[in-house]
């Protein structure tokens, strides 16, 4: 499969999306058969994905609004990017549903609809970029859905529409349409494997605590006492400070991990509510032994080179052609500046193959032996052979 | 229950059966006010006993005094609040029942909390079987197309092997037909070879004869000599007459003798053959004739379909000295193209002459038609028999097989063509005509001296004034010097240009010039088919005859427009 990657931090959109239409077809010397999106909010999207379809009629274009970008060494927020692919060793198919909200099955049979994969058995392999508009909500059971529409025949990768954490309007791509409260897909059918990498650097840092009252994504008590106060109590041993009307720096770097058995679900705390109260990013299960949680950059590093690596493996030996990035907004809002160091582990092992990619809130990544599809602080690698 | 002893309410803390930790029992409100008195009061529970102390409750903005117990396995009875009228510790006795119930139901709680804890786990779980048995029917139905498959390859492969295993013998039988191909094909060549070198032998003796026969003849005719030296006359013109018989039949293998051909019926032919047929086999040998009535007449010169059948008739017999059957029979055939593989396809008669005697073995089967080749002691037979059938058989357009077994007799098959007209016409040549005497000038070419000079000497014999040419050129030239003859005699197949040839000349330039072809070949090439011929050797009543045979069409008659 052929790729070709570009950037541009032209603010204008329909310039922006001219010269990434120009810069892929030049990179692939033809137009591209299929175009991955990712846009910061501050772009008008419409402009930006009408002129990319204008310059490349041929392509299927899918993709979303972002909370932060990068190709290769250019990395901010604000960019546009994208990558193209062609070749006949694969085949591309898109797949839409326009309201998450209404169910999360019938939205994985309204977007599985749109794969052929499922019945043309050509190219081995079925993979499939997924964005979808996480203040819809049900991207956790999305891609189950999708899992259990596809008879677990398709690895899934992608994430959560972004707007910078400001978690006001979130947008996903298809071709010209900006549709928002929608998730879309890119069916890939290829004749050489995808590899997917996924790995998140938190670890338990806490005592355990029992769930004693949780209400869907509202956690209410931890051990019988307001949950906030187990955050501050643990805030206070470990010398920091959680503040209640601003705790998000505190949770950028203090997480909740849902205990699974063998690994922990995370979980991103957003606010404190005035009962003590926490309102997570996704649902926490009552009775549950949960842990605060805790990352450094380092570890943040480690994880993003040990996703690069197990994608890389499942290449099976094939060299890299491009890869995507998908981490979330709150790891780069967390790292900092060091989030580079986190880009760049992974780029350094992709031997000269492009990277593009962007900050999600929330990342996808359904694969061989990962069954965990919706992820929160996680990095998620797509390497794709040349 | 708390108001009945006077408190605002009951509180019962359980340690958590996994993590340890103080937690409301189930059933209990599971969300404390919280903050400090709370985290004091939790505290203080680790020491055990049974203190008292305030708390926030029922929430953060209200304090409420607290008796507590603490039972010597960890459990906490709060009353809260009110005046109680019994302390906590007084009813831990009588709360033993409820507090094992609670200490159950906590461990149900906390087993059941792991178990949604899990829950994504189990439904993923769940989705992974319900995408493997998924995966599972669709192997299946691959599966189903693979044993498909498979099948089809070891069929092809059982074919494969079996082709395999049979290639060897296949491959040997392919050898074997192959030789016996080529056998057939060197034996074709070698008997083809064998018939040129014959029919040339058998030219030249021709010509050697018939200076001998001719001369021997005039000397018969004029009674040369005393008693005694005609006898020696006499002797050598029969040995003469043999030799030509001889040379006849290595003409007839060769497929070079003169033939006759004409519609004949084969009924008719062997009825009148029977009689001979029946004395030539003796008493120990039955003969049985079945021919059916409608069998249609053949093409076949019947002189020597005669001799055939009668050579084919000793043979049977020399082949049953004991005595045994002889049986001819007949049947119409339909040749089809490519079930022959010699005859070409159409309507043939096939002529059976079966014997119960000793048979062949293989040996003597495959050269049994070589001339010169007999079982049969010396001076019993010529060897040519066989090989002349099979000569005249090749001759007329038909073929001629040989089934044989040792000890089980022999079946001579001779396929003779269906003739196209009615029986007893003739396509050769009419009868000899009665003799004639002759006149005028005979123009005799022929490039062997001592023939030519026989003949000359028996037409001049027979009337004619005869002029001698060595060749048709110098016949040519004769013509050009003004000869007119009356009468041409020539040699066929001479140095230069051939007697028919130079018919076809002379006759163009003398109208009705009566010619006769003398020749030791049977070759019909460049003959025209109203030429007769006479062959080498002849005696002079046999030439009379010829030229006699002539005369009703083409009167000899000057020619006064002889073209220079």
């Amino acid at each position: 499969m052929q790729t070709a990657a570009a950037s541009t931090d032209v603010r204008d959109a329909r310039e922006a999306g001219r010269r990434l239409a120009a810069n892929i077809t030049r990179g692939l010397g033809r137009e591209p058969q299929a175009l991955m999106v990712f846009a910061a909010p501050s772009y008008d999207h419409e402009a930006l994905l009408d002129e990319l379809a204008n310059c490349c009629p041929e392509a299927l274009v899918v993709g979303a609004s972002s909370a932060g970008e990068f190709m290769n060494h250019q990395r901010g927020e604000g960019l546009a990017c994208a990558l193209g692919l062609a070749g006949d060793d694969a085949r591309f198919g898109v797949g839409v549903a326009r309201d998450v909200a209404g169910g999360a099955a019938e939205a994985a049979r309204q977007i599985t609809s749109g794969f052929t994969g499922l019945v043309d058995f050509a190219f081995p392999h079925r993979s499939a970029l997924v964005m979808a508009d996480a203040l819809a909500g049900h991207a956790d059971l999305l891609v189950d859905e999708l899992t259990l529409a596809t008879g677990g025949q398709y690895q899934f990768f992608g994430g959560g529409a972004g707007d910078n954490a400001a978690f006001q309007r979130t947008s996903v791509f298809l071709g010209r349409e900006v549709l928002n409260g929608a998730a879309v897909a890119l069916e890939m059918l290829t004749a050489k494997p995808v590899g997917i990498g996924v790995r998140h650097g938190w670890t338990p840092a806490s005592a355990p605590f029992r769930v004693t009252e949780a209400d869907g994504m509202r956690l209410i008590s931890l051990n019988g006492l307001p949950a906030a106060e187990a955050f501050e109590t643990y805030a206070a041993t470990t010398g920091q400070s959680l503040d209640r009307a601003a705790p998000i720096p505190f949770f950028l770097h203090n997480i909740l991990g849902v205990e699974t058995g063998e690994s922990h679900r995370l979980r991103v705390p957003l606010a404190v509510l005035p009962d003590g109260s926490i309102l997570c990013a996704a649902e926490v299960p009552e009775g549950a032994v949960v842990y605060i949680m805790r990352a450094s950059v380092a570890s943040a590093v480690e994880a993003a080179q040990e996703a690069t690596q197990a994608a890389l493996a499942a290449l099976g030996g094939l060299k890299p052609q491009a890869a995507l990035f998908f981490d979330c907004v709150a790891t780069r809002l967390r790292m900092g500046d060091h989030f580079s160091e986190e880009v760049a582990s992974v780029r350094e092992q992709l031997a000269g193959a492009d990277l593009v990619g962007c900050n999600t809130h929330g990342q996808i990544a359904r694969a061989e032996g990962q069954f965990e599809g919706f992820h929160n602080c996680t990095a998620v690698v797509v390497v794709v052979p040349a | 229950m708390a108001q009945r002893l006077g408190a605002l309410d009951l509180l019962i803390l359980l340690p958590d059966p996994e993590l340890g930790i103080l937690r409301p029992a189930p059933g209990f409100r599971q969300t404390l006010p919280g903050g400090s008195t709370w985290t004091e009061l939790l505290g203080r529970c680790a020491g055990g006993g049974e203190f008292r102390a305030t708390i926030a409750y029922p929430d953060v903005q209200r304090l409420s005094p607290a008796d507590v117990f603490i039972t010597p396995d960890g459990a906490v009875l709060m009353l809260i609040g009110g005046q109680p009228r019994v302390r906590a510790s007084e009813l831990a006795g009588a709360a033993g029942l409820v507090l094992a119930l609670l200490r159950s139901e906590a461990r149900e709680d906390a087993a059941s909390a792991s178990a949604r804890a899990s829950g994504d786990v189990t439904r993923r779980a769940t989705a992974l079987a319900s995408s493997l048995d998924r995966a599972r029917a669709d192997l299946a139905k691959n599966a189903a197309a693979l044993r498909d498959a498979l099948s089809d390859a070891a069929r092809l492969n059982d074919e494969l092997r079996l082709l395999n295993e049979t290639l060897e013998q296949r491959v040997r039988n392919e050898i074997a037909e192959r030789a016996k191909a080529e056998d057939a094909l060197r034996q074709a060549q070698k008997m083809e070879a064998i018939g040129r070198l014959t029919g040339g032998v058998a030219h030249d003796f021709n010509n050697l004869l018939s200076p001998i026969i001719g001369s021997l003849d005039m000397l018969v005719r004029r009674g040369v000599g005393g008693e005694r030296e005609q006898r020696l006359v006499d002797g050598a013109l029969q040995s003469a007459e043999r030799a030509k018989i001889l040379v006849q039949r290595l003409l007839a293998f060769a497929r070079r003798q003169p033939l006759q051909p004409g519609a004949v019926d084969l009924n008719q032919l062997v009825r009148d053959m029977a009689q001979l047929i029946a004395s030539t086999m003796g008493a120990t040998v039955e003969v049985r004739v079945e021919l059916p009535d409608d069998l249609p007449p053949v093409t076949a010169d019947a002189n020597q379909l005669e001799m055939a059948l009668l050579n084919l008739a000793v043979n049977a017999r020399d082949a049953m000295p004991g005595g045994g059957m002889l049986k001819i029979s007949a049947e119409p055939e339909q040749v089809i193209p490519g079930k022959s593989h010699r005859l070409r396809a159409g309507r043939y008669v096939r002529l059976s002459v079966s014997d119960t005697g000793v048979g062949m073995d293989e040996a003597t089967l495959s050269r049994a038609i070589e001339p010169f080749f007999s079982t049969k002691g010396v001076g019993s037979g010529t060897g040519l028999g066989l090989s002349m059938v099979h000569g005249l058989a090749l001759q007329q357009n038909g073929d001629l097989a040989i089934t044989s077994r040792e000890g089980a007799g022999t079946t001579v098959d001779l396929w003779l063509p269906v003739s196209g007209a009615p029986a007893g016409a003739n396509d050769g040549p009419g009868n000899a005509a009665e003799p004639l005497r002759g006149s005028g000038t005979a123009l005799l070419v022929d490039d062997e001296d001592l023939v030519r000079m026989c003949t000359a000497q028996m037409l001049m014999e027979l009337g004619y004034r005869v002029e001698e040419a060595n060749s048709a050129e110098a016949a040519l030239r004769l013509l050009d010097a003004g000869l007119c003859p009356d009468l041409l005699v020539t040699d066929h197949i001479m140095p230069g240009m051939s007697g028919a040839q130079l018919a076809r000349l002379l006759t163009s330039r003398i109208q009705d010039l009566p010619v006769l072809i003398v020749s030791g070949y049977a070759e019909a090439d460049g003959v025209p088919a109203g030429i007769p011929r006479l062959c080498k050797p002849f005696r002079q009543a046999e030439l009379a005859a010829s030229i006699a045979a002539l005369m009703p069409t083409t009167a000899i008659r000057r020619r006064k427009d002889v073209r220079q």
